[in-house]
């Protein structure tokens, strides 16, 4: 062995080779375009098309919205500041238009001093949110947060006392402790039954009482230092309102002198372009006038055509009928086209003769001009055709056609078809002319224009920010006028308190007086229509007193409690429902409808399943209504309908109502995704759950719905994602969503007419919500693959 | 098929069948829609008793003992499991289920839970057991089924023969009095069988009152005390292994066995 090993030994090869790469077509990038977008003919041909099709998108795109303006006032001024770079040579977007309103497209009318709470509401929506989606990162307790913050966000966006949210909550605490008293003593039916009952009679019964008093009492505590501080307020808030008005002026004749040399500049620069513009003046027309020779001359061909097809003037060839009327048409035709030609003539020759200035007079302003710099342009000039030189060919033409018949020959035809070319052709060289006259213009102006352009941008970045800042003022002003004109209501009603809660032990007395008159069969009727046939008219005169009567008293108790609301409140100051709108309301209903709708599709997808025949019949018909109709529908139905099913005189929000609707829309949805997830488990986890002894419920939460719904994720993903962007709809029942809003900044004079800005931003913002949730989903599904399998 | 389930002796001393009864099947009938797939079902079973179920397929061998834990429902005759009399009250079917332990054919393990989850849960949720004492009794079992290492393990990461002894533990954690078992081996590889077999061995000798549906006459000669031959949803016959075994009375029962044993 070791002498074969010692032999052998000079065979192998000691040093190793150096690596080689493999050949350059062979690695790296070239490789993978040689493998992904060159591998054969159909490839090939795809790539070529799709690097088409991308460059040709984004040629029309990208100058457009990267040439874009950002600071204007108006879509007026985004034109003139567009026109001075680019002239018509390309659009470009007006972005100013979100520059001015994007605040407004976010959070609709809220105030603005008060965007703080929104936005605090959507970063600890986060923060809620973390425990849910990423609940192995952070600890455990954050979920206590998570139960706690729908009332937090409601509180922190509506505003009202602290304590509002807080009894709201305590109604979920009395549900859930009278669930646990009654499961011990009864089945889940009662202890459920019992819960919901705990909970309504909280809200509804106990819940406001507690409000009112806890309002009184502060409010007794705080009436006379408000009392003190409000005329205190009547005092100051007009001095300020003064300060702010002599702001206001002198910001608007600083705006009044920016606007002045705005426009100065754009004078300076129309006459830098003066040239340019009387060039256009004369290629235009003149373009016009080569269009119509053209036209004439193809005419012409056509009479040619028609004459040789007959050989000749068009002759009836037998007195047939039919032959008559071929002859005949054929003979109108070529009048129709002889008639043409001399329109088409005269037309071109009034366009060059009095739409066109002579070019004399173009070389004597080019001379005159300043931008001399280019000496070659003097030498184009004299390339220029005599305006005479065109008009005279052009009569001549118009004199040869005008004599035309039918029976031209067909060697006339064919000479004044020559002589309308050579017509054509002598304009269209004129017109060439001018077009490398008017490119040279353009290039000298160039760098004259620069200075001016450059001042533009400065001058409007300058009148932006002024106008900002005169926003800014408006609305400081318009804030401490409505607080004015609320102190001064609030001040009345403080002074009228106490005599409007001595006025009701009164009121209350003459409204049990009056009910007594009434005869006891109507005492309980709340309104006259309400009486039967053959009541007598005294009854009804004292049914009418005894409701007059017990309205008012319901009326002032009411104003009394309004007033307490307002003087009692600890907490934020409270913003009505129409003041919410832009993304800020998409992303309102969409959240609400997202979060509400995943536990109700739960339940209902259960209900479809369940075997109880009521349950499962009443969750079929549902699904099957709400789906069946569209959501516009139903929206109108929130708007709309429902008012005339509630009790009259209920005021129930109309957010909250397509809140509730776009739930139950999408839960029907979620519920059939969730159903194909929980068909699609194996019946074996339902048995294996079963012969474990879990209750319903048990095997519900710990077996089959994680894995139903791990299975449904990207169809719960998908509902939630059509969902919100659904909640554009509510536009057609008057709420002001983005697109809503769109339309009201639309309604401005300054920005009538802008579309495409708009939608961009719009739609910008709806698809980082939407890309975000489908990554997300992605996300998921991949992290629960991983785990599980 | 005749060979035996286990080579070791087995240990017969606590395998005592006593005179308390624990399931009694009295005029048992079960149709699915109009067919009528268990007929007059007498059948009483002490304490302590090992019974092999065995039958041509289809003959309703599945059905009866599902119904011993209400998987399915029955429609005439009494089951009384325990002394409690199976109806459709929710509570006494719970209460029987958390007594009654049950392994399937294909497992029914939990996949989106570890081993040990898949043996806890049922403890913790439905005994009320603290999730610490749970998990120990949980390895308890683990161990005893010989595979404590796989705890932390998704049932997807184990073998057959593994995921039905984590089936047989998972049932064993709710310390049931019987278990029930529907052709527990018949989905896995013969080494996994065997693997499986002797678990069920060391239950028996344990014990257990056990029902088991199975075609392992090996198994069924060495544990059980009665095997019951089932067909179309009949008892057709029902006698100590080695009788039934050696001295079939009916025809059926020969051919059946017959063709079970004869290849
Ligand atoms: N859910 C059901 N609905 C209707 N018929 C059923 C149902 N389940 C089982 N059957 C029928 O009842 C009869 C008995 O079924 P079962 O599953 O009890 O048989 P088995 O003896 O366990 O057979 P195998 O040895 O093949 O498992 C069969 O004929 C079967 O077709
Ligand atoms: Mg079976």
């Amino acid at each position: 062995m070791s002498e074969t090993h010692a032999q052998s030994v000079s065979y192998v090869r000691e040093t190793m080779l150096s690596e080689q790469e493999p050949p350059v077509t062979e690695r790296g990038v070239i490789k993978w375009i040689r493998e992904n977008l060159f591998s054969g003919w159909v490839n090939i041909l795809l790539t070529v098309i799709s690097l088409f099709v991308i460059y040709w998108a984004l040629a029309l795109v990208l100058p457009w919205a990267f040439g874009g303006v950002w600071n204007a006032g108006s879509l007026t001024e985004c034109r003139e500041v567009l026109f001075s770079f680019y002239k018509d040579s390309h659009d470009g977007a007006c972005w100013a238009v979100i520059e001015d309103r994007w605040l407004q497209i976010l959070f609709g009318f809220y105030p603005p001093e008060l965007y703080w709470r929104p936005i605090l509401a959507f970063v600890l929506f986060f923060v809620a949110l973390a425990p849910v989606l990423f609940a192995e990162r952070v600890p455990g307790q954050l979920i206590w947060f998570t139960v706690v913050y729908p009332f937090l966000a409601t509180w922190l966006i509506w505003g009202g006392a602290v304590w509002t949210p807080i009894l709201a909550l305590l109604g979920f605490v009395a549900a859930f402790v009278a669930y646990k008293i009654l499961s011990k003593v009864s089945g889940p039916i009662v202890a459920n039954l019992g819960a919901l009952v705990a909970a309504l009679v909280w809200w509804g019964a106990l819940m406001g009482p507690i409000d009112d008093s806890l309002n009184r009492m502060v409010g007794a505590g705080r009436l006379e230092d408000t009392v003190a501080s409000l005329n205190q307020q009547a005092e100051d808030l007009p001095v300020q309102i003064a300060a702010l008005e002599a702001d206001a002026e002198a910001k608007a004749s600083e705006i009044a002198a920016a606007v002045e040399t705005k426009n100065a500049l754009l004078v300076e620069m129309t006459e830098i372009r003066i040239e340019e513009f009387a060039i256009d003046q004369q290629i235009e027309p003149k373009e016009d006038a080569v269009q119509l020779l053209n036209g004439a001359e193809e005419s012409i061909g056509q009479i040619e055509d028609i004459l040789s097809e007959w050989g000749g003037v068009p002759e009836a060839a037998s007195d047939s009928e039919a032959d008559l009327a071929d002859a005949e048409a054929a003979a109108a035709s070529i009048d129709g086209l002889i008639a043409d030609v001399n329109k088409f003539l005269g037309d071109a020759l009034n366009d060059i003769e009095s739409n066109t200035a002579d070019p004399a007079d173009v070389a004597a302003l080019l001379a005159a001009g300043a931008t001399q710099a280019d000496a070659s342009i003097t030498e184009d000039i004299d390339a220029l055709v005599a305006k005479s030189d065109l008009t005279d060919s052009l009569g001549d033409l118009i004199d040869l056609a005008t004599g035309l018949t039918a029976d031209a020959s067909a060697s006339d035809l064919a000479a004044l078809r020559a002589d309308i070319a050579t017509a054509s052709a002598l304009v269209q060289s004129d017109v060439d002319t001018l077009d490398g006259i008017k490119d040279k213009i353009i290039a000298a102006n160039a760098s004259d224009l620069e200075a001016p352009q450059a001042a533009l941008v400065a001058n409007m970045a300058q009148l932006t920010q002024l106008r900002d800042e005169a926003t800014t003022i408006a609305q400081d002003n318009f804030r401490i006028s409505s607080q004015q004109t609320e102190n001064r209501g609030f001040l009345t009603a403080l002074n009228s308190l106490t005599e409007r809660e001595n006025s009701l032990p009164e009121l209350r007395a003459t409204t049990q007086e009056l009910r007594d008159a009434v005869p006891s069969a109507y005492r309980n009727m709340i309104d006259v229509n309400q009486l039967p046939e053959d009541a007598t008219s005294e009854d009804a005169a004292a049914l009418n007193a005894y409701l007059g009567a017990r309205n008012q008293e319901l009326s002032v108790g009411a104003s009394i409690r309004d007033t307490y609301a307002e003087l009692g409140r600890v907490g934020l100051r409270p913003i009505d429902s129409r003041q919410i709108g832009g993304f800020m309301l998409a992303l309102i209903i969409g959240i609400a409808g997202i979060v509400l709708s995943l536990p109700l599709g739960i339940l209902l997808a259960l209900g479809r399943q369940s075997h109880l025949f009521f349950v499962n019949k009443i969750c079929v018909a549902f699904i099957e209504v709400i789906r069946g109709v569209p959501l516009i529908v139903w929206l109108f139905t929130a708007s709309l309908l429902l008012n005339y099913f509630l009790p009259p005189g209920t005021n129930f929000d109309l957010m909250l109502r397509v809140i509730i609707m776009v739930t139950l829309f999408s839960a029907a949805y979620i519920a059939e995704v969730i159903r194909g997830g929980l068909a699609a488990l194996p019946t074996g986890q339902y048995e294996g759950a079963d012969s474990l002894g879990l209750s319903y419920w048990q095997s519900m939460q710990l077996i089959v719905l994680p894995q139903a719904l791990k299975i449904s994720i990207p169809g719960i993903v998908n509902t939630f994602i059509g969902l919100f962007k659904d909640t554009v709809l509510v536009v057609f029942i008057g709420l002001l969503d983005p697109i809503g809003l769109s339309n009201a900044i639309r309604a401005d004079t300054d920005w009538n007419g802008i579309y495409w800005e708009l939608f961009v931003f719009i739609g910008a913002l709806f698809f980082i919500f939407c890309f975000g949730m489908g990554r997300y989903s992605l996300y998921l599904e991949r992290k629960l693959q991983r785990e599980h399998r | 098929m005749s060979e035996l389930a286990t080579n070791r002796e087995i240990d017969r001393s606590n395998m005592t069948v006593s005179d308390e009864v624990a399931i009694q099947i009295n005029d048992m009938n079960k149709w699915y829609g109009t067919f009528h797939v268990l007929r007059d079902i007498n059948l009483t079973v002490n304490r302590g008793e090992r019974i092999v179920i065995c039958g041509p397929s289809g003959s309703g061998k599945s059905t009866l003992i599902r119904c011993i834990n209400r998987l399915e429902e029955h429609q005439a005759g009494q089951i009384i499991v325990d002394g409690t009399e199976l109806s459709s009250d929710l509570k006494n079917i719970d209460k029987i289920r958390s007594e009654v332990g049950m392994c399937f054919q294909h497992f029914n393990l939990f996949p989106h839970l570890t081993i040990l989850e898949n043996c806890t849960l049922a403890p913790i949720w439905v005994r009320k057991t603290p999730k610490k004492e749970a998990e120990e009794t949980a390895m308890h079992y683990l161990e005893k089924v010989k595979i404590p290492e796989q705890a932390d393990k998704y049932p997807g990461q184990l073998s057959g023969g593994q995921q039905q002894r984590v089936a047989i533990a998972r049932s064993l954690c709710m310390k049931p009095r019987i278990m029930l078992f529907d052709e527990p081996t018949s989905a896995l590889d013969p080494e996994m069988i065997k693997e499986v077999l002797d678990t069920m061995i060391e239950l028996a000798e344990e014990g257990m009152t056990m029902l088991c549906v199975t075609h392992e006459m090996g198994f069924a000669r060495q544990v059980a005390n009665r095997v019951i031959f089932m067909d179309a949803g009949q008892i057709v016959e029902q006698n100590e292994p080695e009788e039934f075994f050696n001295n079939p009375q009916s025809d059926r029962t020969k051919l059946f066995l017959s063709q079970i044993l004869g290849h």
